[in-house]
């Protein structure tokens, strides 16, 4: 009952368009996985759900999914629970990627489409257009298995998207891509936004979330610790920080009462102000006594953000070169 | 909306009947089989090739030469040349002679040396000096023929004709009949009882070998590559689990049915002599069953394990039960009904090919054929519903292999 209430108070035209989670709760032998955690992602939006490795993450996904049963809370998609019809409609890509490695390109593809409802006519059409925009119909009859580690990404992408999925849900979909394909990839998330579709994506890597996602929530050892778009994120934990360069005296920034943190040098100055303290009426009172030449007010980054929440012990979580696409190890996309 | 059971269905059944393994097990099983059987008597009669030299030390004067005439008679080789050919050293002297006889044996010049003292118009014992002790057809062939020419021998010095000795030594040679309830006579071939119970087995072995392990190897495949979390996403796991069943049992009836018509083909009168064993009706109901019933235990363990060679340990202890009844075929086919056998046939793992076995020599009571389907059923049932919640969780945890309490949890909760 009390469901609906919050549905009628939502306007019309977005009501039950989207996924809604409710208090969901899940607990392994020992540890709580998920605890009391609560979001909607939106139609038409990429959601994004950030933490370190082990947070939770995968275990919330496989609970959308209803490969796992929670025990406690609730999960509606467009105001329906999980029903069997409903799988038709998700796509899902999962973190550790794997398909049939003895098994031909093609068949494999065509496979996944058919347990998602499509003819094999209808699947095989698709499935050759989309290995087109990918650059692997040279491929489409190789077995798996002779494929690099890239394209089996691409094709396990595929398969996640091919049936035209209404609510689309990736598991680190960036984890080892090249920068190429981790262009391709935006693209396409922000064609899956365009067509309206649920979009939820994990990752650990926030360059990926600050430049994707519309709205996020962070979780920390199975608990929501931030949710919201990304500038409330960083609204939320801006830490009015200052960058200034100038001609002058400047040592008496560091005395002033405003100022929380300073760090002084002979012509710049990083700075970090008090709470309530704006930047600009700040700026006025100092250009009073110096020649100011740059002003900068200073986000915190998503990464930064995490780190003060998350706390120092998730090494794990600073991205790795490799996670990045940086290495050599990606391959450009094969001609 | 058409069930997903079948589109997982159709993929287990093309993927693998395209693969080398079906190939392979399609076309050795039988090799496999056949040589079993044909190998014995091919290398059997492959021995009979040369004619064997015995020598005979001879106390008597005459044995020799009648036991050489009467193994001519007896055993000639395909090439129409004898198969036994005497030396005979028939000087007095027998120890002599026997050391001689023996250097020639050691020497591998004759097979080995009968010996037949004087004593032996009225004794028993003959000895046989020979390096190789275990040709027994060889002593068997021997045996009776001296037996007979000896018995002869003494029936013409208590001056029995010719005539009645003939009569005397008329062979004989039992035809058993089997009496059914029907009243019916039909004529028992020992080799079609045992053939027809032995393929039953020896097929239900091979086929819950090969599409067994095939299930292990795709449940085992699908579970350490994550695919099935992917599947999972897109059916249930009791869709999954079905449909593996049933694809897998699709491609075993498959490979029946090949060997089924290449057998018949090759040998259409043993495929009638198959057909008319008693009660082969029942057969297909304990194969179909048992081989649902050992379908659910490999997917349970395949879904347990995370290594495919972890999985096939345990398979093939599973499988070994299945099988161990054929041990105790040669005391079946006597006594069927024996109480042991009965309380074995009451073991879901062993009813199959208990029954099978017992069938094919005497058609147990109806009461106890109901009681055994319908414990194979049940069980069947039971073993299913089991694995469909062990599958259901076991295919998604990765790691250590649970213990028995988790299990139980599992099942619970599953």
């Amino acid at each position: 009952m009390s469901y609906i209430l919050l549905q009628l108070s939502i306007p019309p035209t977005l009501r039950f368009k989207m996924i809604s989670v409710l208090n969901l709760r899940k607990q392994f032998s020992n540890v709580t996985a998920v605890d009391d955690v609560s979001f909607k992602a939106q139609r038409g939006k990429i959601f994004g759900l950030l933490g370190p490795n082990g947070a939770g993450k995968t275990t919330t996904i496989r609970l959308l999914l209803n490969i796992l049963s929670p025990d406690d809370g609730q999960i509606t998609f467009d105001g329906f629970a999980f029903s069997s019809a409903l799988q038709n409609k998700i796509g899902y890509l999962p973190e550790e990627r794997g398909l049939y490695r003895k098994s031909k390109l093609l068949n494999t593809i065509i496979y996944f489409a058919t347990l998602k409802g499509l003819s094999e006519s209808e699947a095989k059409k698709k499935a050759k257009e989309w290995l087109a925009r990918f650059e692997l119909l040279n491929y489409a009859e190789r077995r798996i298995q002779e494929l690099s580690k890239g394209n089996q990404q691409k094709v396990q992408f595929i398969c996640s998207l091919l049936h035209n999925p209404e609510y689309v849900i990736l598991d680190e979909p960036f984890s080892g891509l090249d920068p190429v394909n981790q262009l391709l990839m935006r693209e396409i998330f922000l064609e899956q936004r365009k067509a309206g579709k649920v979009v939820i994506f994990s990752t650990h890597i926030m360059e990926h979330a600050e430049k994707l996602c519309d709205e996020l929530i962070l979780i920390n050892k199975g608990k929501i610790v931030l949710d919201g778009t990304v500038s409330e994120a960083k609204k939320r934990f801006g830490k009015n920080a200052i960058y200034i360069e100038f001609d002058g005296d400047g040592s008496f920034l560091s005395s002033m009462n405003n100022v929380a943190k300073c760090q002084l040098f002979q012509n710049y100055a990083e700075l970090e102000l008090n709470n309530n303290e704006s930047p600009s009426e700040f700026l006025r009172t100092i250009v009073a006594q110096l020649n100011v030449t740059k002003f900068e007010t200073k986000e915190p980054s998503l990464y930064s953000i995490f780190l003060e929440l998350v706390g120092n012990d998730s090494t794990e979580f600073i991205p790795k070169q490799s996670e990045l696409g940086m290495t050599s190890n990606g391959r450009v996309v094969q001609k | 909306m058409k069930s997903k059971l079948f589109t997982v269905a159709k993929r287990e059944y093309l993927e693998n009947i395209r693969s080398k393994a079906f190939l392979i097990s399609l076309v050795l099983t039988p090799v496999i089989m056949i040589g079993f059987s044909l190998l014995p008597t091919f290398f059997a009669s492959k021995s009979e090739t040369n004619t064997i030299v015995i020598g005979t030390v001879d106390e008597t004067g005459w044995l020799s030469d009648k036991l050489s005439q009467r193994l001519n008679e007896k055993y000639t080789l395909p090439d129409k040349q004898p198969s036994y050919l005497l030396r005979i050293f028939r000087e007095e002297g027998i120890q002599t002679h026997r050391k001689i006889a023996d250097s020639l044996v050691l020497n591998e010049e004759i097979e080995g040396v009968f010996i037949f003292p004087k004593s032996i118009e009225n004794d028993t014992l003959i000895e046989y000096r020979t390096t190789r002790t275990g040709n027994i057809r060889l002593v068997n062939r021997f045996e009776s023929a001296i037996q007979e020419i000896l018995r002869e021998e003494r029936m013409r010095r208590a001056n029995v004709s010719d005539e009645e000795i003939k009569k005397f030594s008329q062979s004989l040679e039992i035809n058993p009949t089997k009496i059914t309830e029907e009243g019916e006579e039909k004529k028992v071939d020992f080799r079609t009882q045992f053939f027809s119970s032995y393929i039953f087995v020896m097929l239900m072995f091979m086929l819950i070998l090969t599409t067994g392990q095939m299930l292990v190897r795709s449940v085992v495949e699908e579970k350490s590559n994550r695919i099935v979390e992917v599947l999972l996403s897109s059916c249930s796991a009791s869709d999954l689990m079905r449909g593996k069943i049933l694809g897998l049992s699709g491609l075993g009836i498959t490979q029946v049915s090949l060997w089924a018509i290449i057998g018949i083909t090759a040998v259409p009168q043993f495929a009638v002599m198959m057909l008319s064993a008693n009660g082969i009706w029942l057969m297909p109901i304990y194969f179909v069953l048992g081989y649902l019933m050992y379908s659910a235990i490999f997917v349970g363990v395949g879904s347990l394990v995370t290594t495919e060679q972890e999985a096939q340990q345990i398979t093939s202890y599973i499988s070994l039960l299945m099988v161990f009844p054929i041990v105790l075929a040669l005391n079946a086919f006597e006594n069927p009904n024996s109480p042991l056998f009965q309380i074995l046939s009451f073991i879901p793992l062993m009813t199959p090919t208990m029954m099978a076995l017992r069938i094919s020599v005497q058609v147990p009571s109806t009461i106890e054929i109901l009681a055994t389907i319908t414990l194979l059923l049940v069980s069947t049932f039971v073993l299913m519903w089991l694995a469909g919640k062990v599958f259901r969780i076991g295919i998604l945890s990765t790691g250590k292999r649970p213990n028995m309490k988790e299990l139980i949890l599992w099942a619970r909760e599953g």
